[in-house]
């Protein structure tokens, strides 16, 4: 029994979803008067600064900041120390289940010990940004420095540094008995992978490295604090998640949740990379210690250092085929690191690497890392995307030697309706073969790719797509507008395509409906806004709110015309009833007329589901062998989206993916140096690409209705990410006969490959 | 002590141990009437190839040390504490290992059938659901 309902309404023709309105936010953000954590000013401001390590591993032996105290406009200094006694709590948090908040808070201020450069060890507030860096470089702090390990596989090591003596590995429960960098070890496995291995007429297995990359988005981390003397704590900040940010802060402080309200402001990407909180905490400890509002923003050095990359992981994968094409068996072997403290993603890599095929015999295992970096974060599908780096290739591989189609080969093992994951549970209905059969109809891929030195590649990529709680209220206006207060974020279009499915609900043109996003006092408990549950599960609550609504407005045309609600029929946005036709927004004016009931709604939702998304990328590159460098040449992306509600946003997020994608693909990495110092902290070396660097993303929406949500809706914005490493490195493969099994595939990398190969070559 | 019985059928089955009385630890001390009970269901597993209705656990790989590499459990229950307890009775120190307190572990969730819930034992099932004890999933 699933605890998810059939809701699809079977609706193919929609008034609103499907066109594509000029977005809310547009002209506010188009003109500048969009309001961003950083512009938030209030009287007696203080500025906020980090003081951070710049050792990968060391003691913190003493912090004396007497000398910083002593400056005339220096109001207030903290450390770890500030924070209450945390050892030992755990909280639970949304789907991270328990967190520990020890280390949550030394991931915020340090304790004891330095973990990676740019860790925060204290903080100072001051009377302006001058006046804070100034204070800051005046806090004396003594360090021991240790050996350190930024590899995934030397961390691993015996003999390698330990971050934490006290981490023992966690195997489904199990505690090892030796101190380690291993903080969990998990295995999934169906069918025998022996019996399976051994039908295999062809079998393939590579090893596969990717370096950290950082999320990238362009608008660093701001927090603006206020300590109320009423003990009240409000936040303006820029973050996926108002409520789980509210929930981290007051956890971290130990006070009630009441006592804190976030203001989220507009956001200027967050990819993953802004769901945990950073400045939030310290800013409101020297708020409450100066008495004044604090604000404190990143640097972009500070971003790459301190926040969040995506892990760095070595992959060994292994598929076994028999001749006629049909996958028997795999297995693969992964290793994430997560960075400072345990608990990365390794365990949805895991469950994604053999997500986009039936493979009758698996098994995976998977091992979560600790190394001297910062603490991983999610990015965009966090853990797939490395999977689908591995997986693709060796599948490639193995269609070329068994002299079949690469499209063909994927869509004879293809995962579909009724297909068991490694991890366990049986697909619903999918779009994957949908997404393949158009990728093989595609203009793309039956153009002729002609030339040297280039090559196409395809590849297909997952990602689960999350439900959870969201809420939204709205109240009717005399103009027949909608205000719509809604819980969500909005990073990536949101406040429009969850505005857009109230307006279908209704009967109204999407620019009838005045979305907000509200701070965590003005609307009911929402989840963050990640794992592309946004436009389908606020979106569900949009849809439910706009039925509370068309019902009230049902029973005030039935007050209107003196009969029963139930007198009254609803069509298309129009009340009749012996006669009498009201549109929504002629009743609306009546209401206020005839001094009606104002009419006010709210829903909330919280569905458990799994929305499954599938894409499946084409690229066309030329690889210059003589400085190894990769051009894009032509890219397309196709995706299942359930239904695309507002098709620009659809292409947006798969645009914006691919190019993030190929952006890891190509160049991006956090390059340390010999003393686990990351030397391209910023934007000038650490290259991500521009719209000079990539063309024009094609994309092609593919539509298979998701059943647990009345319009069919499913997520769209991480899938994108996933199959683009891969992708090129298959085009790579097409156009020089190089394999490439290591990102970034930048220049000096391809390069060298390219003169081994011509070396190794008679 | 229904776990027995209607825990035997599925683990025999899918083994095809002859020695049946060492496939489920503790079933020697089954009474006369619950055995045959067990086996009346047994045959009609095999003779009609019908699962019994009742919720299906997935052990995790790493957690099958303890079920002698039984990977699948058929038992009876509303819940998902209600399964592990019936898990648990067949083969002691599973719940541990998957539970701490009255919460699962940290960092994992529970799949009911194709869903991912965050009731976490509270889950509600179904007579037919499949459980799967999953890493947390959350996105970027």
């Amino acid at each position: 029994m699933s605890s998810t309902e059939e809701v699809f309404l079977g609706k193919r023709d929609y008034q609103v979803l499907g066109q594509r309105p000029v977005r809310h936010d547009g002209a506010d953000k188009v003109t500048g008067k969009a309001i961003y954590t950083a512009d938030v000013q209030l009287p007696n401001l203080a500025v906020g600064k980090i003081v951070r390590s710049p050792h990968a591993h060391a003691v913190i032996k003493s912090i004396d900041a007497s000398e910083a105290l002593a400056m005339p406009g220096v109001f207030a200094v903290v450390t770890h120390d500030d924070f209450p006694d945390l050892n030992e709590k755990f909280a639970v948090m949304g789907e991270a289940g328990q967190v520990n908040l020890s280390h949550l808070a030394a991931n915020c201020l340090a304790k004891g010990k330095a973990l990676y450069r740019g860790q925060a060890i204290a903080a100072v507030a001051a009377a302006n940004g001058h006046l804070a860096e100034e204070a800051a470089a005046k806090i004396k702090i003594e360090y021991e420095v240790l050996p350190s390990v930024t590899w995934v596989l030397d961390a691993m090591r015996d003999d390698a540094p330990l971050l934490h003596p006290d981490l023992r590995t966690d195997a489904m429960g199990k505690k090892g008995d030796k101190p380690t960098n291993v903080g969990v070890h998990l295995q999934f496995a169906k069918g025998d992978i022996v019996a399976g291995f051994a039908q295999a007429d062809v079998v393939v297995e590579r090893e596969f490295r990717l370096a950290s990359v950082h999320q990238g988005y362009i608008e660093p981390h701001a927090c603006v604090a206020l300590w109320n003397e009423d003990q009240r704590l409000k936040l303006w900040t820029s973050t996926q998640g108002s409520f789980n940010c509210r929930q981290q802060v007051a956890e971290l402080l130990q006070i009630p949740v009441s006592q804190c309200l976030v203001v989220p402001c507009e956001i200027g990407g967050g990819f993953g990379g802004k769901i945990a909180v950073y400045l939030e905490p310290v800013a409101a400890l020297l708020s409450r210690k100066c008495g004044r509002p604090v604000k404190m923003t990143m640097q972009r050095n500070e971003v790459f250092e301190g926040t969040g990359p995506t892990p760095g992981a070595f992959i060994r994968c292994k598929l076994g085929a028999t001749r006629d094409g049909k996958l028997v068996a795999g297995e693969a072997w992964l290793a994430y690191d997560s960075g400072a403290f345990p608990g990365g993603v390794v365990g949805p890599g895991a469950m994604c690497i053999f997500s986009c095929y039936d493979v009758p015999h698996a098994k995976v295992d998977g091992f979560d890392v600790c190394d001297n970096k910062p603490k991983t974060q999610a990015y965009r599908a966090p853990g797939s995307t490395h999977a689908a780096f591995a997986v693709e290739q060796v599948v490639d591989e193995i269609a070329r030697q068994l002299a079949i189609d690469p499209i063909e080969f994927r869509l004879m093992n293809a995962a579909k309706e009724g297909v068991r994951r490694v991890d366990g549970p049986v697909y619903p209905r999918v779009g994957l073969v949908e997404c393949l059969e158009a990728a093989r109809r595609s203009d793309h891929w039956n153009s002729p790719l002609e030339g040297p030195n280039r090559g196409r590649g395809i590849a297909a990529g997952f990602w689960f797509n999350i439900g959870g709680a969201s809420s939204c209220s709205a109240s009717v206006n005399d103009d027949g507008s909608v205000n719509l207060i809604e819980g969500s974020t909005d990073i990536g279009g949101t406040r429009t395509s969850v505005a857009m499915q109230l307006a279908e609900t209704l009967g109204i043109g999407a620019e009838d409906i005045h979305p907000q996003v509200g701070d965590t006092d003005s609307v009911g408990y929402t989840f963050l806004t990640g794992g592309s549950r946004v436009t389908f599960a606020t979106g569900l609550a949009a849809y439910k709110l706009g039925l509370d609504l068309s019902e009230q407005m049902r029973d005030r045309a039935a007050k209107l015309w003196e009969c029963s609600p139930a007198d009254v029929e609803v069509s298309g946005g129009t009340y009749r009833h012996n006669g009498h036709a009201l549109h929504f927004k002629q009743l609306a004016g009546k209401i206020g007329e005839r001094n009606l009931s104002p009419v006010v709604g709210r829903a909330s939702v919280a569905p458990e589901c799994s929305t499954n998304a599938f894409g499946v990328h084409i690229a066309d590159v030329e690889v210059d062998p003589e400085t190894g460098k990769v051009t894009v040449l032509r890219y397309t992306a196709i995706q299942d989206a359930g239904k695309a509600v507002h098709p620009s946003y659809v292409e947006g997020q798969m645009q914006g993916g691919a190019v993030q994608g190929i952006g890891w693909a190509l160049n991006e990495e956090y390059f340390f140096d010999t003393h686990d110092r990351m030397r391209n902290a910023s934007f000038l070396d650490y290259r991500m690409p521009t719209c000079l660097d990539v063309p024009m993303i094609e994309t092609i929406i593919v539509e298979v209705p998701n059943p647990l949500h009345p319009y069919g809706v499913r997520g769209v914005g991480e899938t994108p990410i996933c199959p683009p490493p891969a992708a090129l490195a298959l085009a790579v493969h097409a156009a020089t006969g190089v394999r490439m099994r290591c990102l970034p595939m930048s220049p000096p990398k391809l390069w060298r490959a390219l003169a081994d190969a011509r070396m190794a070559s008679p | 002590m229904a776990y027995r019985l209607t825990a035997f059928p599925r683990v025999v089955a899918k083994r095809g141990a002859k020695d049946w009385k060492s496939v489920v630890p503790g079933f020697q001390q089954a009474t006369r009437h619950e055995v045959a009970k067990s086996v009346w269901r047994l045959g009609l597993v095999r003779s009609r190839k019908i699962r019994w209705p009742m919720p299906r656990v997935f052990i995790p790989p790493l957690v099958r040390e303890l079920t002698g590499g039984v990977a699948e459990i058929d038992v009876e229950g509303g819940t998902v504490a209600e399964v592990l307890d019936a898990v648990e009775r067949l083969y002691p120190g599973v719940r541990d290992r998957l539970c701490r307190g009255d919460a699962l572990i940290p960092g994992f969730q529970v799949s009911v059938d194709d869903t991912l819930t965050k009731s976490g034992l509270r889950a509600k099932l179904g007579p037919r659901s499949e459980v799967h004890f999953l890493p947390a999933i959350g996105g970027g």
